[in-house]
């Protein structure tokens, strides 16, 4: 036990004290921060050009005089002094400053769509949507008048619903609706489980196909059983990856908070009430809400699952990757091996995605229960509380499987690591399972 | 007397899919002995040497350690030095020396202070801090050396020990392993260079196709591929060379027979009926004997003879 201590030693110090850990650890926070930075910097930085629009009335009552300028838009509307469609054309043309001619015929208000823009500049999509409103704002307010409806009823006629969607529980009592938060949580964990796998999975690999090509690993195994030698790989690359991860969430977190902090105050405030709106409009989740919500979810559950499926998908992946490092002699013999690995795990991915649509159907429960999909995909079920028994069947075939892998995955790299210059079959890695081991 | 035998190996059998690797082979090497494990390549050399450092197991057949039969604990009384050697190219080479050394068990302190003294007697010690990439290919051999030797086991495996040297450390390596042979280790020296097995070995084993072939000490092996074969230098004038060659040639049918500078060389083989007694004799007379001894063959030409002369399967 002692030796499987010193390699895993080994295998954290010597990767943690790298340069390219050292970098990707503080580059990778950094690369976030930056990527932040120069999103709200573009929203920011692009303004909105100035459209201008000579306005050519025809209309007894001065419908063209109501039209409001909106300048968060750039749309500036200009009343031309009175002239016919020649003249305004013709001024259009003069000053480089205009860009198109809005027309208001005589029966406008009867007509509607009598009413036209004629550009000389094309309008963008948000611009042609401003000018719309603006039109129909003037023609609401014309119509109201002749309707004689108060405008206070309007408002309160228009008033829109969102419908308010509530869980309720046996007692009867009412909760807030947190399907999204869950979803979210599903899949972030979801993907978080899939990226560290792949990530330090390919790193156990590179590590067992390093020490092959450069024969120390015959050294080593004078010492110490290769069996020991791979799971004090496969432990010490985890905690390198937990180290990672720990250290990135930190750091996001800090250079989120200074990025966002310094170079931009007001996009943030603007971004808060935007979001303020947009969940009154949608349904008035209001902050005591959102606690309530997270403190509906049965936090220790998530992150129990989360740190068991995190553990027991990266050991039976990093057991599977580590024998076909021993397989094969280079990196570029791995393809044939990668396939049947990377595979389930793409696949539980794209599944994971998808059966939050229903997370409690054939697809999903079979998927969170079969070993080589559930790390990924039960934990994307997890926040909808699936039934205790398939968490407790998953989690059982995932331990026996991984102890099943690594066992094989013992075997196959035994032989393996010593075999040079030999590619090795599909064929060749089953008789490996069945040499005899030593006592 | 009865040396106890530091390795015994008792019908050893190896199959892999293929092919077997060995087969009943058996081996005794006595303690305090540089032993040679000789045979061409494929012969089960580094099958039977993996399965000593217990790295595989055999399919049937025993190995005893001093006496008892192998166990992990005898991992830490093993010093092996494989072939196919290498490091971690990334890693300080004293780091790298330390790591390896507490995998076989030593404490850090002890492991620490040994390594201080094999680095200096190497000259290694201003390398302690460098990475191991940086170091020419024999001094990294030299890392290796010293990692097999410094938990001071009681056996030491050493498979081609002297590839990747050049003269001088060759040297270097050939008096520690006769130092540590003198300290009481027993070493098993698997090389291909004969000459090495003639200076250190004192008895071997040749291993072909899996069997063993020839095993015995030196001495007796030589003993046994002796051909009866004698070199004679006798001194005489180049005129009195002249008028004997041809009573030389007809008595000694000789495979040499040569003259420089006032001696005449000569070398034939002796039939048995003939005695060496009688030989000299005649010898003596036909002028000043320098030098008479028989010739032994080398390790080389027994090698060659026992894998060329062995029958086809």
């Amino acid at each position: 036990m002692n030796t499987i201590f010193l390699i895993v030693q080994r295998e954290y110090w010597t990767r943690v004290r790298k340069k390219s850990f050292v970098v990707m650890t503080i580059l990778g926070p950094l690369l976030v921060a930056v990527f932040y930075g120069f999103l709200i910097w573009v929203s920011m930085a692009e303004k909105t050009p100035t459209y201008r629009i000579l306005v050519l009335d025809e209309t007894p009552d001065g419908m063209g005089e109501e039209l409001s300028s909106t300048s968060d838009r750039g749309i500036v509307f200009e009343t031309g002094p009175p002239g016919n469609l020649t003249a305004f054309t013709h001024v259009l043309y003069e000053r480089d400053d205009l860009d198109a001619v809005l027309v208001f015929p005589l029966r406008a208000f009867e007509n509607p769509s009598s009413i036209y823009l004629g550009y000389k500049t094309p309008p963008s999509l948000e611009s042609r949507s401003g000018i719309s409103a603006a039109v129909e704002k003037v023609l609401e307010k014309r119509k109201l008048a002749f309707y004689d409806i108060p405008q206070s009823a309007f408002d309160e006629i228009r008033k829109r619903l969102n419908l308010p969607v509530r869980k309720i529980k046996e007692s009867g009592s009412l909760q807030s609706d947190d399907s999204l938060l869950r979803t979210t949580l599903g899949i972030g964990s979801g993907f978080l489980i899939y990226m560290f796998i792949f990530l330090y999975g390919v790193m156990v690999m590179r590590g067992v196909l390093e020490e092959k090509t450069n024969r120390i690993v015959e050294i080593i195994i004078s010492s110490v059983k290769p069996f020991q030698l791979m799971m004090g790989k496969i432990l010490g690359i985890a905690l390198v990856g937990l180290t990672q991860f720990v250290i990135w969430t930190l750091l996001s977190a800090l250079a989120v908070a200074i990025v966002g902090g310094i170079l931009a105050p007001d996009a943030l405030e603007q971004a808060r009430q935007g979001s303020l709106q947009t969940q009154a409009e949608v349904g008035g989740i209001n902050t005591g809400e959102v606690l309530g919500m997270i403190a509906g979810i049965n936090w220790l559950v998530v992150l129990g699952s989360f740190v068991f499926f995190f553990l027991a998908g990266y050991l039976l992946y990093s057991s599977l990757l580590a024998a076909i490092g021993a397989a094969v002699d280079a990196e570029t013999d791995t393809q044939q091996f990668m396939l049947p690995v990377s595979l389930p795990l793409a696949f539980s991915l794209v599944i994971s995605m998808n059966i939050i649509k229903n997370p409690d159907g054939p697809w999903a429960t079979f998927f969170s229960i079969f070993p080589l999909t559930s790390p990924i995909v039960m934990m994307s079920r997890i926040a909808f509380n699936p039934p205790a028994w398939q968490v407790a069947l998953s989690m059982a075939l995932l331990v026996l499987t991984f102890l099943l892998s690594t066992w094989m995955a013992g075997r196959i790299y035994r032989t393996g690591i010593l075999m040079y210059g030999k590619k090795a079959s599909y064929r060749e890695l089953v008789k490996w399972l069945f040499y005899k081991e030593n006592p | 007397m009865e040396t106890t035998l530091a390795i015994d190996i008792r019908g050893l059998t190896k199959r892999y899919s293929a092919h077997t690797a060995l087969n009943d082979v058996s081996i005794e090497v006595p303690q305090g002995q540089i032993f040679g494990l000789l045979g061409p390549n494929g012969a089960g050399k580094t099958s039977l040497i993996r399965i000593i450092n217990q790295i595989t197991a055999p399919d049937s057949g025993q190995v005893l350690l001093f006496g008892s039969p192998l166990a992990p604990v005898h991992i830490s009384r093993i010093g092996y030095l494989p072939e196919e050697r290498g490091l971690y190219r990334k890693m300080k080479v004293g780091e790298q020396a330390l790591y390896l050394a507490r995998l076989k068990g030593l404490s850090t302190a002890e492991a620490k202070s040994r390594l201080k003294l094999w680095f200096e007697r190497f000259d290694l010690n201003p390398w302690w801090n460098k990475k191991v990439e940086e170091l020419s290919k024999g001094m990294q051999q030299k890392v290796q050396f010293i990692v097999t030797v410094l938990h001071q086991p009681d056996v030491l495996i050493l498979d081609e020990p002297f590839s990747g040297f050049d003269p001088v450390n060759a040297a270097l390596i050939r008096d520690e392993i006769i130092r540590l042979r003198n300290e009481g280790t027993t070493i098993l020296l698997s090389t291909h260079r004969m000459e090495s097995v003639e200076e250190l070995c004192h008895s071997i084993a040749l291993l072909h196709k899996s069997k063993v072939y020839l095993s015995g000490s030196l001495s007796d092996i030589k003993n046994r591929f002796r051909k009866n074969e004698y070199r004679v230098v006798l001194e005489m004038p180049e005129s009195e060379f002249n008028a004997r060659a041809k009573t030389l040639n007809q008595t000694f049918s000789p495979t040499k027979l040569e003259y420089a500078r006032s001696f005449a060389e000569m070398e034939f083989h002796l039939p048995e009926s003939s005695s060496v007694k009688a030989t000299l004799n005649e010898l003596l007379k036909l002028g000043n004997l320098v030098e008479f001894r028989e010739l032994l063959p080398g390790m080389d030409r027994i090698f060659v003879e026992t894998v060329t002369e062995s029958p086809k399967e």
